[in-house]
């Protein structure tokens, strides 16, 4: 089964979510109060439909929550 | 003897009322070593040449020069320095911004640009920074003025508006940290994303989960990637009934400020 590793720890998904907001959306995080960085790299909200995802990624997941 | 936080040729049979007449005369309050003496009692208290005095005129504050030389004194060069050249953004001046740009400004970080749209309202003061007679005022600029008020050396650039990914370069352009401050959990991500794609140099401090009455041990400080730090429990949204409460985010502020702090004096690495 193809991998990613999110947050440091593998996890196999079948099928590979295609796109940064596909795998949000598959894991249960509100797309607008997550910041995504891929391979190192920041993940903007507008490009995260057009972010494909391949496997063995590395991919950082910040889930904000309100409050300020 | 130390006299207004300076060294001070001492001599023999030295007076309060001496010292006040050669240094202050307009005083109306000396502390001798901690202790308050009103001008009665000068003639007849003799000061040492190990005695800390200080004179006084009510409500009269040190000039801006006179501050620097202050903090210079109680934190040492090595630590006033930096942190007087050092420029820190603050991206929402509510419970978070408010308390946090307090520390930064009494701390003497030498520049602080404050962004808020908001005007203050009743409901802000359970927690936020602000007096009952700041009510409607906008909240950048009154904690540009409250923060002038504890510290005459400080510049504070503010802007009331909505801050926004194509603003936001443009505003902290200068910065050498931003504080994220915000409330909603979108607008939070939209200000980490945008300062760390489009200005480089700076380092974001970021919070999430701060409300309620939960242990305020469980708010930590930790390094998400290069220029992004995040402080908080990461899981305490603020919700009703479980709001936001002064302590708790005081103590998420004082980590935000104080991170920023140990970021400018090389304590902390954040490349």
């Amino acid at each position: 089964m193809p991998e990613l590793i999110i947050n440091g720890k593998t996890e196999s998904f079948d099928p590979l979510p295609e796109s940064v907001l596909a795998l949000m959306k598959a894991i249960g995080l509100d797309p607008d109060a997550t910041l995504a960085e891929v391979d190192g790299e920041i993940v903007s909200r507008a490009a995260a439909t057009m972010r494909k995802l391949e496997p063995g990624n590395k991919i950082e997941l910040v889930r904000f929550v309100g409050g300020g | 003897m130390l006299v207004n936080e300076k060294e001070t040729p001492w001599r023999e049979q030295l007076t309060l009322a001496d010292l006040a007449r050669e240094i202050k005369p307009d005083a109306e309050i000396a502390v001798l070593n901690g202790f308050p003496l009103l001008p009665e009692d000068w003639d007849k208290t003799p000061v040492g040449c190990e005695d800390t005095v200080t004179l006084l005129r009510q409500g009269e504050g040190p000039t801006a020069e006179d501050f620097r030389f202050l903090l210079e004194e109680r934190h040492t060069p090595e630590v006033a320095r930096p942190l007087a050249q050092a420029v820190v953004g603050i991206a929402g001046c509510g419970g978070l911004g408010s308390h946090a740009a307090y520390a930064l400004a009494r701390a003497g970080v030498g520049r602080l640009i404050v962004a808020d749209l908001d005007v203050i309202e009743p409901s802000n003061l359970n927690r936020q920074a602000y007096r009952l007679c700041q009510i409607a005022c906008p909240k950048a600029e009154s904690l540009a003025s409250d923060l002038a008020a504890v510290n005459p050396a400080v510049r504070v650039d503010y802007h009331c508006l909505r801050l926004t990914g194509e603003n936001i370069p443009v505003i902290f352009a200068d910065c050498d940290i931003v504080l994220e401050c915000f409330d909603k959990p979108d607008q939070k991500r939209m200000l980490v994303e945008t300062v760390l794609r489009e200005l480089p140099r700076a380092t974001v401090i970021a919070a999430s989960g701060l409300a309620g009455t939960g242990d305020g041990n469980a708010i930590v400080a930790r390094k998400i990637r290069d220029r992004f730090f995040l402080v908080g429990d990461g899981e305490s949204a603020a919700s009703s009934p479980r709001g936001l409460l002064a302590p708790r985010v005081m103590v998420a502020a004082g980590q935000q400020a104080l991170l920023a702090l140990r970021i400018i004096l090389d304590e902390v690495k954040n490349a």
